[in-house]
Order: C-alpha cells, then sequence, then structure tokens
C-alpha cells in the first residue's frame, strides 16, 4: 500500500511553470518592530502588495539562524528562525497568508556548506579524526588536495581550504572560509540534510532552492563540479521528496554551462527547475550592442530539457551579476560596457541592479523586462526591480543590492520606523534613485509608472501559458536589431518582436507559415494587416516592442 | 477535460425546490413526475434539508423518483434570489450531483414555469443524437418582455464565448454528464455572487472545455414567472452573476473573437404578442434617474458616455435612441468598474438599471409594431455591437490604466 504523500499548496504539480516568482530577502523587505531590520511581521503585512502585483511565487533569500557573515548562507541553525526576523510562528503566519492569496513560497537550502559556527562543524573540529563526528566535513592534512578546483570568490578567497588550529587539519570550502563544505560521502550528512526538508517541507513550504549544488561531492583529479557523485545526492533527495510530497518544487542554482546545468533536471528525477546563467548576461550584450546574435546563440545553445522541468530566467539577483559562464571575451565587453566605476565589479561579475545598469532607461527596462517574460521558463523579478530601485556599489560585498525597499517617500523609506543608524543598511539616497525619488506609494499614485507598467506585464504573461509552457522558433530577419520569436502552445501563437537599438528599426518578418492569420497587438488589443505570402513589414521604435497573438478568425 | 463514463440514455430530470415551495408546486411536481418517469428516465426532487411532512404530495424515492435533499445555508434565506428559489443553486448541486453518481445527464425544470408536456424531448434529443453537453431553452417571450436577457445578457454571452444562446440565464435547461463532471467540484458553487443564475457558470464552463451547446424550446404555458424581486435587484443580480464569471474565466474569453449560432433542436415558438410597454415612461424614468446617479455614472463612464448619456435627457421621444456602440461600451465600463471596485459593488450593479431603462426605451421606441424577424435582426445588430466593442473591453482589461471615467477613484 502506499503510503498518503503531504499535499502541497498548489493545484497542479508543474505550477511552476505557470509562475511569476518574486525574490526577496525578509531582512530587506519590512521592519514592523522598529529595530531597523525587516521581520515576518512586516512581509505579512506586505503580501496584498505582492499579491496586487501578480506574483504567484515567493522565494525567499535564508532567514535561519546564521552570523550573518555571508548575509545568511552560513547557516548555523537549519530548523530555526533567526530572532532578527520573527520566529516559526511568524514564518507560518507568512507561510498560512502567502497560500490563502493563492502565492507558493520556496525557501533556501544551503546545502553544500554551513556557517563555522554549526554545532556539526563545532562537534567535527573537536572529535577525533576518523569519527563519524568529524567526518560531517572534508578534512586533510595539506591544502593540496583537489588542486584542479577553481576559487570562486577570487576576491577574498585564496585557497579553497583553511587551517584550523583546533581540528590541526586543513577543511575543505568553495565560497568563504567561514563556510566549510559538508562531506556528503558520509550518509549522515544526507540523513541529516533529509531531515532538515522534511521539517519544512511538513510545514507546508512550496519548494526548495538548492544552493550551490554543483559543489556538493569531491573527487582528486577533478574540478570537483558537477560529479556523478553530486547528481546522486541530488537524486536520493528527489526520491525522498516524491515518496513523501506532493506538489513540491526543487530548484538548482548551478552557475554552470546549459550542458552541465541540465544535467540537473536529470530523467526528471533531481531537480524541477534550474538558473538559466549564460542567457542572462547576454540579454545584456545583446541590447548594449543592439544585435540579437548574442541572445539567440544563448538560447540556440540551450539543451532540450524534459516536458516537466523548466528554466528559471532572471535579470538581476542578490548576488552580483556573474559573468562566470561567459567567453573572456564577452566578460571584458560586459566590463566595458556596464562598469565605468570599477567598484561595480565583484569577483566575476557586476554589482548592481536592473536600473543603474541601464542607465534608468524607462524604455530598456521595459524591454529587457518584455523579453524576460516572452522567453521559455519562469520569470524571477527581484525585489525593487518592478519599481527601478536603484544601489549603492560603496557599500561591499553584495550589500549594495540588498538595501532596504523603498516603500514611501517616508523617513526610512517607508521601510522602518528605527533611527537611520539602526538600520541594517543605509537606504538609497543618491539623487537620481533616492527614496524619495523611487518608491512605491508614488508609483501607485502615477498610473503611467514603472511599477503599473509591471503589474499589466505580469497580469498578462499570466493569462497566456504558453509563455511558460510553449515552444520557441526563433526568426531570423536580416535586421539584427531586431529580435523576433514565435511560441506555440496548443492553438495558442504568439510572435514576440523586440526591437535592441537605440533608434526606430524597420524589419522585414518571414511569416508565410502564419499565412491568413491576423496579428492582434496583445497589449492594446490592436487587429494589425493579416499576414499574407509576402515578408510582413513591421517598424518599432526605440527599444520597442510587439507581442501579438495570431488570431485566425473562422477558427 | 476528464472523460466521463456517462450513459447518453439515461437522463435525470430535476426540479429544484426552495423552503418556500406551496402545495401547488409539489403538485406540479408530481405531476411532472408522473408525467415523464419511465426506463431511463428519473425524476430527482430537491428540497431543503429538515423532516419531510406528509400529504404535501411530494414524490417519494420509488418508482424511478428520488426525493433529495440539500442544505440550506442562513446565508441562503437571507439573499432571496430573483427567481425567489432560495438556494437553487445548492438544490441543482444535490441533483447534479446524483446525475453524476448515474452516470446520467440531467435537466432541469422549475415546475412554476413550464408544463410538463413534450417539450421535453427537444432536450433529450439535443443531449442524446446531438451529444450535446449544454442545452439552454427557447422561450417564446417577446423581447420586450425579456429586455435584460436581449439587451445584456444574451449579446454579452455571445460576445465573451462565442455561442449565440438566447437565455444564457433560464430557469430550464440541461447538461451532459460530462459537463456535469468536470463543474461538480468547481469553486463557482462556494462564491454567492455566482448562485442565482449558476447556469450561466455552468453555460459558460461548457464553453470553456469548447463543448457542445445546444438549445431546445421550453412551452411555457401562462404560468407566472416574472421576476419575484424588482428590476434594480434582479438586474444587480444577474449582472453579478456575470462580472463575477468574467473574472473566472479571463483565461477563456479574452481568446474568443466573433460568435456562431448554438445548434437549435425543435421549432422555435413564436414570439408571443408584444406587451403593452410605455416607452415614454421608461425614458423618463432615465431622466430622472440622471439627476441623482449622474454622480455615479461619471465614477464609472468616460467622458464621451457622460455626454452621450446627457444627450438623452434634452432629446425629443422621437431622437431617444441609444447608439449599440454605446450601449456595448457602457456595458463594457461596468464590467471594468465593477473589476476595479471603483465604487461599492452594490452600487455599481444597481446604478446600471437607469441606463437599461434607457436601452430598452430606445428599442422599443425603434421597433415597436416591427414583425418578429425585423425585431430579431436588430437584436442582431446589438450582438454585433458587443462583439466588435469587445477589444475596448479587453485593452482597457489588459491595461486598466486605460480605464478612464471623468472622475477616477480607484482601488486596486
Amino acid at each position: 500500500m502506499r503510503s498518503m504523500r503531504l499535499k502541497g499548496s498548489a493545484e497542479h504539480p508543474a505550477w511552476y511553470k505557470d509562475a511569476v516568482i518574486y525574490q526577496l530577502h525578509v531582512r530587506s523587505f519590512a521592519d514592523s518592530n522598529g529595530d531597523g531590520i525587516g521581520d515576518f511581521p512586516g512581509l505579512l503585512r506586505r503580501l496584498d502588495y505582492l499579491s496586487d502585483l501578480g506574483i504567484t511565487c515567493l522565494w525567499l533569500l535564508p532567514f535561519f539562524v546564521s552570523p550573518l557573515r555571508d548575509d545568511g548562507y552560513d547557516v548555523a541553525d537549519y530548523r530555526q528562525v533567526n530572532a532578527s526576523y520573527g520566529t516559526l510562528d511568524d514564518f507560518q503566519t507568512v507561510l498560512h497568508a502567502a497560500h490563502d492569496r493563492g502565492m507558493q513560497v520556496i525557501i533556501e537550502l544551503a546545502l553544500n556548506h554551513t556557517s563555522d559556527q554549526h554545532p556539526w562543524f563545532q562537534r567535527a573540529r573537536r572529535a577525533a579524526p576518523g569519527s563519524p563526528e568529524r567526518a560531517f566535513y572534508v578534512w586533510s592534512d595539506t591544502d593540496q588536495r583537489f588542486a584542479g578546483t577553481r576559487i570562486i570568490f577570487v576576491d577574498t578567497e585564496p585557497s579553497n581550504w583553511t587551517w584550523d588550529a583546533e581540528a590541526g587539519a586543513y577543511y575543505w570550502h568553495r565560497f568563504f572560509s567561514h563556510q566549510p563544505d559538508l562531506n556528503y560521502d558520509n550518509p549522515r550528512v544526507l540523513e541529516e540534510m533529509l531531515g532538515v526538508v522534511d521539517f519544512w517541507l511538513t510545514m507546508g513550504i512550496d519548494g526548495l532552492r538548492l544552493d550551490a549544488v554543483p559543489y556538493l561531492v569531491e573527487r582528486e583529479g577533478t574540478s570537483c563540479e558537477n560529479l556523478p557523485e553530486t547528481h546522486a545526492v541530488i537524486k536520493a533527495m528527489r526520491r525522498h521528496i516524491d515518496a513523501h510530497y506532493t506538489n513540491r518544487m526543487l530548484l538548482a542554482e548551478a552557475n554552470q554551462l546549459p550542458a552541465q546545468v541540465s544535467a540537473y533536471f536529470g530523467s526528471s528525477d533531481e531537480c524541477h527547475m534550474a538558473y538559466h546563467f549564460p542567457l542572462m548576461p547576454r540579454l545584456f550584450i545583446g541590447i548594449h550592442q543592439e544585435n540579437r546574435e548574442p541572445i539567440a546563440d544563448a538560447l540556440v545553445q540551450t539543451p532540450v530539457i524534459p516536458d516537466d522541468c523548466q528554466w528559471a530566467l532572471f535579470l538581476r539577483n542578490h548576488d552580483e551579476l556573474t559573468l562566470e559562464m561567459v567567453s573572456d571575451e564577452e566578460r571584458d565587453y560586459m566590463y566595458l560596457a556596464y562598469t565605468a566605476d570599477p567598484e561595480a565589479r565583484l569577483n566575476l561579475g557586476i554589482r548592481r541592479r536592473l536600473a543603474p545598469l541601464l542607465g534608468n532607461d524607462r524604455r530598456r527596462i521595459e524591454l529587457m523586462t518584455a523579453l524576460l517574460f516572452s522567453l521559455p521558463g519562469t520569470p524571477i523579478i527581484y525585489y525593487g526591480d518592478e519599481i527601478g530601485m536603484g544601489d549603492n556599489i560603496l557599500l561591499g560585498d553584495r550589500h549594495g543590492v540588498r538595501t532596504p525597499m523603498q516603500w514611501s517617500a517616508d523617513v526610512n523609506a517607508g521601510f522602518s520606523t528605527a533611527p537611520a543608524d539602526a538600520l541594517f543598511s543605509r537606504v538609497i539616497d543618491d539623487p537620481v534613485y533616492s527614496y524619495q525619488a523611487v518608491n512605491v506609494a508614488a508609483q501607485e499614485a502615477d498610473a503611467a509608472s514603472l511599477l503599473h507598467w509591471m503589474r499589466n506585464m505580469v497580469a498578462l504573461r499570466k493569462l497566456f501559458h504558453v509563455f511558460g509552457r510553449g515552444s520557441l522558433e526563433i526568426l531570423p530577419p536580416e535586421n539584427r536589431a531586431i529580435f523576433a520569436h514565435v511560441r506555440r502552445l496548443g492553438d495558442d501563437v504568439l510572435l514576440c518582436v523586440a526591437n535592441l537599438s537605440r533608434v526606430p528599426q524597420p524589419v522585414q518578418l518571414e511569416l508565410r507559415d502564419f499565412a491568413g492569420a491576423t496579428p492582434v497587438e496583445m497589449l492594446g488589443y490592436t487587429s494589425f494587416p493579416t499576414i499574407g505570402a509576402t515578408p510582413y513589414p513591421l517598424t518599432l521604435g526605440p527599444y520597442g516592442y510587439y507581442w501579438f497573438e495570431l488570431q485566425r478568425f473562422d477558427a | 477535460m476528464p472523460e466521463i463514463a456517462q450513459d447518453v440514455r439515461q437522463l435525470i430530470i430535476g426540479i429544484p425546490m426552495g423552503p418556500d415551495a406551496d402545495d401547488a408546486t409539489g403538485r406540479r411536481a408530481s405531476a411532472l413526475a408522473s408525467a415523464t418517469v419511465g426506463e431511463n428516465r428519473t425524476v430527482v426532487v430537491a428540497r431543503p434539508g429538515g423532516p419531510v411532512s406528509a400529504g404535501d404530495g411530494l414524490p417519494r424515492t420509488g418508482g424511478g423518483v428520488i426525493d433529495v435533499q440539500y442544505t440550506l445555508r442562513p446565508q441562503d434565506a437571507q439573499d432571496v434570489p430573483y427567481h425567489g428559489v432560495a438556494g437553487r443553486a445548492r438544490a441543482i448541486h444535490a441533483i447534479l450531483t446524483q446525475a453524476h453518481a448515474a452516470g446520467a445527464a440531467c435537466l432541469i425544470v422549475d415546475t412554476r414555469a413550464a408544463e410538463p408536456t413534450g417539450w421535453i424531448d427537444g432536450f433529450v434529443q439535443a443531449l442524446t443524437e446531438d451529444q450535446a453537453d449544454f442545452v439552454g431553452p427557447v422561450y417564446g417571450r417577446h423581447p420586450f418582455s425579456s429586455g435584460l436577457t436581449h439587451g445584456i445578457l444574451a449579446p454579452l454571452f455571445a460576445a465573451l464565448y462565442g455561442h449565440r444562446l438566447q437565455y444564457p440565464v433560464a430557469l430550464h435547461f440541461a447538461c451532459s454528464a460530462r459537463l456535469i463532471g468536470a463543474v461538480l467540484d468547481d469553486p463557482m458553487w462556494d462564491r454567492g455572487a455566482a448562485l442565482p443564475a449558476i447556469e450561466w457558470g455552468l453555460a459558460s464552463a461548457a464553453a470553456a472545455a469548447s463543448l457542445r451547446m445546444a438549445e431546445a424550446p421550453v412551452l411555457t404555458g401562462t404560468r407566472e414567472d416574472r421576476p419575484i424581486l424588482g428590476l434594480s435587484t434582479t438586474a444587480a443580480q444577474l449582472l453579478g452573476v456575470v462580472f463575477a464569471d468574467i473574472e473566472r474565466q479571463v483565461r477563456v474569453w479574452q481568446r474568443v473573437r466573433g460568435s456562431k449560432p448554438v445548434l437549435r433542436v425543435g421549432t422555435s415558438p413564436e414570439h408571443e404578442p408584444a406587451p403593452a410597454v410605455d416607452a415614454a415612461a421608461l425614458a423618463e424614468s432615465f431622466r430622472s434617474a440622471y439627476r441623482d446617479l449622474h454622480g455615479v455614472w461619471e465614477e464609472v463612464l468616460p467622458p464621451l458616455s457622460i455626454l452621450q448619456w446627457r444627450r438623452l435627457t434634452t432629446v425629443s421621444q422621437d431622437a431617444f435612441r441609444v447608439p449599440d456602440s454605446v450601449w456595448a461600451r457602457t456595458v463594457y465600463d461596468f464590467t471594468m468598474g465593477h473589476r476595479l471596485r471603483v465604487i461599492p459593488r452594490p452600487d455599481l450593479l444597481h446604478s446600471l438599471t437607469p441606463l437599461y431603462l434607457a436601452w430598452l426605451a430606445s428599442f422599443v421606441l425603434e421597433t415597436q409594431g416591427a414583425p418578429a424577424e425585423a425585431i430579431d435582426a436588430r437584436l442582431a445588430r446589438v450582438r454585433t455591437a458587443f462583439e466588435q466593442e469587445k477589444r475596448y473591453l479587453v485593452s482597457q482589461w489588459r491595461w486598466p490604466e486605460r480605464f478612464k471615467p471623468v472622475k477616477l477613484r480607484r482601488q486596486r
């Protein structure tokens, strides 16, 4: 007899394919108790805002007990909420309130490493070599093991090994030295981590973002990334989830080349979703070069994935705009194009928000968002980008893109009533992006604001499942400033056309296959001339875009 | 849509009864049962739960008649629907549940308004021979006496879902086993706004699933089937049903363009003689209401519409005409106003009634004395206007900032 599986909040098993995900940090979003730090009760009060925006899924950055040396990705207790953000009850209240509004909730599972303050590590460093406790982490008498492994945080970490005097040994870490990697060769580690998974899934969360997933297992003579043993760990986790729960989702964070990332879908037996890391920088390159080729290339090289799997698409997130998965030449181009201020560079990336990257040009922000929404995958909106928030690259590390949400022109941007010097971070107060100029309240009151535009685009995208589920066909018009593609799902056929250039562009699209269909512009519901046997002419304004439904009125 | 095991020959004839059903209603139910029960036909009478009193003339379980009970909630008894049968939607759900268990199709009949005569065979034919999934009725009513249906509901249903059902809201209709299986667990049964005319939701669900629609004549005899409540409350309830459904089915109706006739089984009844309608009084009702309500309408309608309605307050009776496009846009503006909650929804729904009266006055003045074919042709032009102006609704729905009433007090 099959055991009863715990149902998730979503009705459909593949709910993530039609989702619009909003990524936020509890700490940065809204402070309810005036201590200067965002918290769950604050988030609770803002759920209606997210519901009105049309968001269907919240992705919460780590909120667990942590010394916060890596903004919570250094977890010291996987089963407790950081007291600064509230209590476990507060989290559950938010979870249920989100579900009541039809929103799913996914949280982080930083499974590759813990904080060095985690009891497992404290116990391990004191345990005898060879003991089960010691074996929770990866130790060595030398810092020369796994020598072929690259360093990820090149700006801060000279080695993947750090000496621990108490243990009398080196420990392995792919990220900061205060984040020792767990040892998945020890079965007890996976056992413990499955206990953590059960703790949160039983509570009702709808998915887990698996942080830093390629680095779980190490082997000599390899890059220690994407190893078969790592995939075995993910498969074991997926089997466990499928056996006990329904309608839950695993999202892989694997900053790798597409072929390697697609391996994390397995045969529908690993993760349901994975980020499409290579696409994002090429969108920025494409719009800067006013040339579709970088975008089209990234999409053409995207491997086919199982039907029930999905790419997660994003423009910006809480980290630097990573350039690890582009060529050296492309990386140099991105630096030259997007980092006039060298302070904006961090590791192999750029620590800026969307609006500053695009010169605060409303047309470019809209175009990039329209591209994000029209490509195959599920879009992720980073908190604040819906109002065009700015950043502060002088705050160090990635803190400049994690500043308080700008709710209003009130003190502290309406984020908190604490004295300004008690805030966890300064609010943005430069002349262009200051909270007095860029905030939710002002944009709510302005029907022409970016927020209203974003809300309508989210609603429009949700209206057409073809965006999340349909096939993709890239059109090759002569004018390379034009990126045009067709999406199809059943009877729904959409034509999306974008002008990547700052000046008006004409284009002739070869649409003979759709002869007899009438393009109906989706935003204004205006019928364009019916498609015939000859190339279809369009003219697009600077950074203009069209989404058309190709309708056949005799249907 | 999942495949539902169905026996196309099995038919349940459902009679929903409210708590106030009188002896006459009970006797008519009995008569219907004895006239129709037979091989493959079962009558199900649904009544509110509680002890069944003896001697009320209702059929009992046995002999092809099933008596089922449903739970009447306190709210059902308070919110009396326009047709006067409190809890009708819950009764229908109970009947459909029985049909589903039997894998049968179901015909809902209101015994207050129809003689149990041979017309049932038309519905049976539509369900069995023509494999229809939703069968609506065709009455012989004159359009003057069913203006809400002909002026708003039918053209709106056609524009939204592409099917020219003459009576998308009616006391008689039929569903196939397949449709019943698809809708029994639908959330609409728990939405108060949908309950006064649940058949609209069933018809839209059938359209959404690309199921077959048909129509069959109903002979209503001479029974009183007029709304129990006043026009304003009736209109508010029916439009509440429609607007709630529009929000529910947004992914469906925005894909539909144009409309097609539905399959007609049997011969359409002749129009009954035109009732006496005092168009001047209707127009005057509108003019009086304009003085009180134009401030409310300015929160829903754009300047051009307001000007056109205002013009009607000053023209002579000969020139009293509501252009079809203005009427269609006005209904669509109220749809948007309802969605965006620009004013409290009950106020919005009630405030449409005087505008409807103006439309009805205009329609009567234009078609009085005309032959039935000419009136039908005129109604077809109204429907066409709703279809042509639908892009106005879709455009605003997708970009609510385009909804620009004279006074904007939007609460999103």
